[in-house]
């Protein structure tokens, strides 16, 4: 079993230094690993992520992380980025890495993710430029997600996003606001990639449960959903492998797809 | 039973179909109901509503399409079996009377294919939730149910008609809290401003006109229990309205006598802690003395040290104050004769957008003039922080800021919950 913590939408400010360090330490002999979901900061300031970084910079378990919209709000999400890199913080952006957890592979692929909205109800490439832009991007990182996952040399893939790949999650939140909250491509990408398990934040008053339409788990761990102050999840590696090859109906990616560009 | 819910949708078209062609007048009850509205598919379990004087004749056409009719003790219902699947023929649910007014707020629905009326949705969660007991109240099956159908209902007429069961009260409370239906309304507390500035004043005043105020928020707190029927709103500021509201409550619904009932305990006691507020929204808050800010300087006037409180300071709206100006993150006042609505939704945006808060999932609602701040954020400040934003934006309004801190849980409690996904 690996024993996977998890949660998103921390929002520490300047102001919360002390507050997460120790649901950080608390971890140890808990878990294998601590995923964060994105909307680590509350401005998306480098100041912030500093305060991010002093509190997971004492993990027992490796730390990986996505960011969110959040962390962007300020332009300064290379700075977090590297603020929580030097603090052995693993930050994913349409990459993947992989922890040994006594002997299984666990692979972690990660994107911050985008809107767009769900099958039957989403944004179209089509239209305005400013609309075309919106929809590629979200297709853009869903590929880039997929391809991450694919890449990944390992018994048992996570997709760790901070957009939603499923409306089920969002139950809670107002539907018309579900298109910015997240996209159907990227559950698109989580069953293409084989993903075991798939975690995302950001909607704060969405359900932690749902399944992608090929049956792979979903779990939104925003904290104020999950109302701890993270979510723990035991995932079988052998029965992982099963669903993984269950779930991919197709190991390559289908030929239309452009290989992604480097961000 | 793999296949029991096969069976009873059989029967369940069975009976409808019967029911119709003999012209009785019906609708489909029960978890039958909330299935065809969205909810789970239960595995037991067909219910029709009929009125009383429709049963024998029902009971004749069923018996004559085959089915085998039995004669129930309770006197609320008979049944009737279709092979092995039992339906009940239900005249007084939660012992009030199936009337044609009922039955004809029910609406023609395609069930399973085959069309029938369906009760109306607040109908049908009235009687769930007056169903609850102390013996029945597993709000786990009725969670799922508000979910499915929770945009069908009118949940202000469900809390009034139910307003007298503590067992519905827990579970509006609860599927309030969970943002699963709207929080009571709170327009008609907020459209008599008169009244607020007046109790306003009384609060702020000193410490020991809070006391005060605490008295007189008695009075406001059954007088929302009236209005409301017993969901006691609590928007009043704990001063001295209780006269006129008292007496539009009273007139307001025909549910005095709930009111009256739920009045002595609930709201009352609520209403003593002086805190003025509907009690679902306490908990999280650490400031006890929450309640409706009046913008205005004379308000503000006698209470030079108010600043110097944490506690007020927070919550006062100094709209229009020289030094808010100097803060940063101000972006102006908005226009305020816009319509409410387009208010609201810009006051959401300034409070996602200023530095102060940043919170994207702050629901802010703008009726008769008062302006109410809904949702989380992660630390203290920050929610102070919603009163100045929302004040620098819209000076001279009303300011309710019911904004709650995220709770925070030890770790070692809740990470032994490990979920196993398999
Ligand atoms: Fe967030
Ligand atoms: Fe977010």
């Amino acid at each position: 079993m690996m024993r996977i913590a998890a949660v998103g939408d921390i929002h520490l400010g300047t102001d919360s230094g002390g507050t997460f360090a120790p649901v950080v330490r608390g971890l140890a002999g808990r878990a294998d690993v601590l995923l964060l979901a994105g909307d680590l900061t509350q401005h998306g300031l480098p100041a912030e992520a500093e305060v991010v970084a002093a509190e997971v910079a004492g993990a027992p378990v490796p730390v990986i992380a996505v960011l969110g919209n959040h962390d962007y709000h300020s332009n300064a999400e290379r700075e977090i980025t590297a603020i929580l890199v030097a603090a052995g913080v693993t930050v994913l952006e349409g990459t993947g890495t992989v922890v040994d957890i006594d002997g299984a592979r666990l692979g972690i692929a990660g994107v911050k993710g985008f809107g767009g909205g769900f099958a039957g109800a989403s944004g179209t490439d089509f239209g305005e430029p400013l609309m075309k832009a919106f929809v590629r991007h979200t297709k853009e990182v869903a590929t880039r997600l997929r391809y991450a996952l694919a890449a990944l040399d390992c018994d048992t893939r996570v997709a760790l996003t901070h957009y939603a790949p499923i409306p089920d999650t969002l139950i809670g939140e107002r539907a018309e606001i579900y298109p910015f909250l997240g996209s159907y491509h990227l559950a698109e990408a989580v069953d293409a990639g084989g993903a075991a398990l798939a975690l995302h934040g950001h909607a704060h008053a969405g359900s932690e449960r749902g399944s992608t339409a090929g049956g792979v788990p979903v779990r939104n761990v925003a904290r104020p959903v999950i109302g701890k102050p993270c979510a723990l999840y035991a995932v079988d590696s052998g029965a992982a492998g099963e669903r993984t090859r269950m779930a991919t109906p197709s190991s390559a990616p289908s030929v239309d797809l452009a290989a992604p560009t480097a961000p | 039973m793999e296949d029991a819910p096969r069976g009873l949708r059989e029967s369940l078209k069975r009976v409808a179909v019967t029911l119709k062609e003999a012209d009785i007048p019906f609708a489909l009850g029960g978890s039958y109901a909330c299935w065809a509205r969205g909810g789970p598919e239960p595995v037991h379990d067909v219910d029709f509503m009929l009125r009383e004087e429709d049963v024998p004749r029902a009971v004749e056409v069923l018996a004559a399409a085959g089915l085998r009719p039995v004669d129930p003790p309770e006197d609320w219902l008979t049944k009737v079996f279709d092979g092995e699947v039992l339906v009940d023929l239900i005249h007084h649910p939660v012992g009030r009377a199936v009337t044609p007014q009922m039955l004809q707020r029910s609406s023609e629905m395609s069930v399973d294919s085959v069309r029938m009326p369906v009760m109306d949705a607040t109908d049908w969660f009235e009687m769930t939730l007056l169903a609850l007991e102390e013996r029945y109240c597993d709000l786990a099956r009725v969670l799922p149910m508000i979910r499915a159908m929770r945009e069908q209902v009118d949940w202000d007429q469900v809390r009034r008609s139910t307003a007298a069961s503590p067992f519905a009260e827990a579970a509006l409370l609860v599927a309030e809290r969970l943002n699963l239906i709207p929080p009571v309304d709170a327009a008609p507390v907020a459209a008599r401003p008169g009244e607020i500035a007046a109790s306003g004043g009384a609060v702020v005043s000193s410490g020991a006109a809070q006391r005060g105020g605490t008295k007189g928020g008695k009075g406001g707190g059954k007088a929302a229990a009236d209005k409301h029927g017993g969901k006691a709103e609590g928007s009043n500021t704990g001063g001295a309205n209780t006269g006129g509201a008292n007496a539009e409550g009273a007139n307001a619904e025909g549910a005095n006598a709930e009111g009256a009932n739920v009045e002595g305990s609930n709201a009352e006691g609520r209403a003593q802690e002086g805190i003025g507020l509907r009690i679902g929204k306490e908990t999280g808050s650490p400031v006890p003395g929450e309640k409706w800010d009046v913008a205005g300087p004379s308000v503000l006037a006698g209470q030079p040290d108010v600043a110097g409180q944490p506690d007020v300071a927070g919550q006062s709206v100094l709209a229009g104050q020289p030094d808010v100006a100097g803060q940063p993150g101000l972006a102006g006042e908005l226009d305020l004769a816009e319509a409410d609505e387009y208010l609201a939704g810009e006051l959401r945006e300034r409070l996602a957008e200023d530095p102060r808060v940043a919170e994207l999932g702050l629901e802010v609602v703008v009726a008769g003039g008062c302006i109410l701040v809904e949702g989380e954020v992660a630390t203290d400040v920050r929610r102070r922080a919603v009163v100045d934003v929302v004040a620098e934006a819209a000076p001279g309004r009303l300011v309710r800021n019911e904004v709650t801190i995220i709770g925070r849980v030890p770790v070692a409690d809740e990470t032994a919950k490990v979920e196993t996904i398999s």
